[in-house]
């Protein structure tokens, strides 16, 4: 065990420090994911950076129609427009129902959904005052992982809601109408102390008075700043997980599994040609005349590929996971599929190992190897994006096992029994793989 | 300690080794000396239980098996290229080695030390091999093979490419060794190293030993005599009795008694210019033995 653990470290080591082979394992993979990925939507439907929002307005009302408008005119947010030109900001915002809003977000092609419910116009002060009654001023609907948007959304509505406020503040109309109606109210209440009542008419008196000698017009310079605090607004974020569907959530669902398998092709590359090396250089000649014996010295080459496969999967399910957002939908399975795609490209690794006897030769061999199974099995094309006829070949590739457990794992909601498939052919072509790497080595050693 | 006995190795129609026989006793240093292409890293790799050989007995401390773990325990090899990790620290190198003779723990860090100072590259061994110069490699190379403390070390050609201070090294490192009674095989085609370090040589060729004794027996037997050359500045007079030839002023003489000559032509008062004695080596023993010069190959 000891020296097993010996010859992996030691490649281990040898694969870290060579700086060639990290681009090819890390930055490589990185770049293909993250470039395919932009250019397939990215994080999802909202490609241009801004929260695309349905609005559901079920009030109708002018305080509405005046929070849909500010909201449009925020550069963070679009609302799609209606009809043939629904980028022309003349045509009318969409106008889809509660459900159909739902869906939109469920599916992905909105990022949220703001419903005004009906009676917001009648007392939209009510945002200031905790809804009133219990009734909800606002509602958004959006999925809990988005929680860095719904805080930014909330932040944007209420400066909207602002923005209509003042504007029905500087209007002498609607204010006098609004200072008509408390008055009304006011005088029929009947929990109300006769002092307050006559204290509040007072003070609506003078606003009226206010209002009528001033020109209203002149208040309304600056930017609102309204504060986003979502404690303290009674704006009711809600649970809309978009929907997995055994769909990909982001572009990023698609390309991360991709740029693993061409992460892990890097790395039993390089573990390959490593081989290689040692022969070139007497290395393996004094590897062979130590007294371990073929099967560790194999086998330690296998553990530090089997290791190295497991790291980088590792640092780029993380990067995945919290740079990018890729989600995992069974972390236990994901273990699994990692776990045999490794097995898979350590068995490779050896066959690779053995089909030249120089690095040159190895290196040349293996691309030849790797690349058109990269291409079948759905390193470049998406297999998503594959017709059925390429699909069924790509069976021979073990790429295509690679993404399909990972892909099975993250998003495409694979039960255990659906894992085993592409987990056990991973399996077994990785102890081909490796077997017959075992035997060719064998076979030119003596 | 070692015996081999009618071993050969064939590659097809070419015979690499060819019916070679010899034994080295426990603490013994016995030379291979040959040009490139004599056979004698060959003879190594069968000793390693790298190759097998095509006919032939080894048997390394009674085993007739060296691809056993335990015969290959007792081995230590230092080959003729560089088998060590340039992108690792020379501590790292000697790590990966020792761990695979079965050190660990605080017995794999005292032999590490050890050997860090018995290639003199304590100071350097947190740096990457590829920072150091060649002598530094080939003493990093010999410091592998015997970080385990094999009792027969097996250096395959050690001071090939090296500079002076370094071969110097390496030959005061192996001689240490010697003197704590580790058996010693040596190859080399540099005849002053055999002289040096081997108490036994054999003379190799095409695969083929041509000769096996101690460097005094060898010479005594193949070398001939000594020469003494000398050069006049003039001529001596006709009739002038000299023990060798002379052609010209350029005196030869092919004698078993050399400095008794040199004494005769100085009484004789000739004008003699320069004189130069030239004692048989190892050189001289190939030369007679094959017709070839050692380095001409």
């Amino acid at each position: 065990m000891n020296a097993l653990w010996a010859l992996a470290k030691k490649d281990l080591l040898l694969l870290v420090r060579d700086k060639f082979a990290l681009f090819w394992i890390f930055a490589f993979p990185l770049m293909f994911a993250l470039f395919f990925g932009s250019v397939m939507g990215g994080g999802g439907s909202d490609s241009k950076g801004a929260l695309t929002i349905a609005v559901v307005d079920q009030d109708q009302s002018d305080i509405s129609r005046a929070l849909a408008a500010n909201l449009a005119k925020d550069k963070a947010v679009r609302l799609v427009r209606q009809g043939d030109a629904p980028e022309s900001p003349d045509a009318p915002i969409e106008t889809p129902s509660l459900e159909e809003a739902r869906q939109l977000v469920q599916k992905g092609k909105r990022t949220a959904y703001l419903r005004v419910p009906k009676g917001f116009g009648d007392n939209p002060y009510a945002i200031f005052s905790g809804g009133g009654g219990g009734e909800v001023a606002l509602e958004i609907g959006i999925d809990p992982g988005r929680s860095a948007e719904a805080g930014m959304l909330q932040g944007i509505l209420m400066k909207s809601i602002m923005g209509s406020l003042r504007e029905r503040f500087t209007n002498k109309d609607a204010l006098q109408q609004d200072v008509a109606a408390a008055r009304e109210e006011i005088a029929s209440s009947s929990s109300l102390p006769a002092g307050q009542k006559l204290a509040l008419t007072g003070l609506l008196g003078a606003l009226d008075l206010f209002t009528q000698q001033f020109d209203l017009a002149r208040l309304g310079g600056g930017e609102s700043s309204a504060t986003g605090d979502a404690e303290a607004s009674p704006i009711k974020v809600v649970d809309v997980t978009r929907e997995t569907g055994k769909k990909p959530r982001s572009a990023f669902d698609i390309t991360f599994p991709q740029a693993i398998v061409w992460s892990l092709m890097s790395v039993a590359m390089g573990c390959a040609i490593t081989l290689a090396r040692e022969r070139t250089t007497g290395t393996l000649t004094r590897l062979c005349m130590a007294p371990i014996g073929n099967t560790h010295l194999l086998g330690g080459k296998a553990l530090g590929c089997f290791l190295a496969c497991l790291a980088v999967m590792g640092i780029l399910i993380a990067f995945g996971v919290f740079a990018l957002g890729v989600r995992v939908g069974n972390w236990a399975y994901l273990g699994l599929a990692l776990s045999c795609t490794a097995v898979c490209f350590t068995g490779l690794m050896m066959t690779m190992a053995v089909m030249g006897k120089t690095e040159a030769a190895v290196s040349g061999s293996a691309m030849g190897m790797m690349m058109p199974m990269a291409m079948l099995g759905g390193g470049m094309i998406p297999l998503i994006a594959m017709p059925k006829w390429l699909i069924q070949l790509s069976a021979i590739s073990p790429f295509r096992w690679a993404i399909s457990s990972v892909e099975g794992a993250a998003w495409r909601e694979y039960a255990f029994s659906d894992m085993l498939l592409p987990c056990g052919i991973l399996l077994a072509m990785g102890a081909a793989f490796f077997a017959l790497g075992v035997l060719v080595f064998q076979r030119t050693q003596s | 300690m070692i015996q081999v006995r009618g071993l050969s190795k064939r590659y097809g129609s070419l015979t690499a080794v060819d019916g070679v026989s010899f034994s080295i006793a426990a603490g013994e240093a016995f030379g291979l000396l040959g040009p490139n292409g004599a056979g004698k890293s060959t003879i190594i790799h069968m000793l390693g239980g790298l190759i097998e050989a095509s006919s032939g007995e080894i048997q390394i401390d009674g085993s007739s098996d060296p691809t056993k773990p335990s015969v290959r325990a007792q081995l230590g090899i230092s080959p003729q290229g560089l088998a060590i990790y340039d992108d690792l620290t020379g501590e790292e190198n000697l790590s990966t080695f020792g761990s695979l003779y079965g050190l660990s723990g605080s017995r794999l860090k005292e032999r590490i030390h050890w050997a860090l100072e018995f290639a003199g590259l304590s100071d350097r061994r947190k740096d990457r091999v590829h920072a150091y110069s060649g002598g530094m490699k080939r003493r990093l190379n010999l410091a592998c093979a015997v970080i385990h403390d094999p009792r027969v070390l097996i250096c395959d050609e050690p001071t090939v490419g090296v500079d002076p201070q370094s071969r110097n090294h390496i030959f005061d490192s192996i001689e240490a060794l010697r003197k704590q009674g580790t058996t010693l095989l040596y190859t080399t085609h540099y005849m002053e190293e055999a002289s040096r370090l081997c108490d036994r040589v054999a003379i190799m060729d095409h695969g083929k030993i041509l000769a096996v004794d101690t460097v005094d027996k060898l010479i005594a037997a193949h070398g001939g005599k000594s020469v003494v050359h000398a050069e006049l500045n003039q001529a001596p007079k006709p009739g002038t009795s000299l023990p060798g030839t002379l052609e010209g002023t350029a005196f030869k003489m092919d004698t078993d008694r050399p400095f008794e000559v040199v004494a005769e032509l100085g009484r004789s008062q000739l004008d003699i210019r320069s004189l130069n004695v030239v004692r048989p080596d190892l050189e001289r023993v190939f030369l007679k033995l094959t017709g070839r010069r050692l380095r001409d190959e």
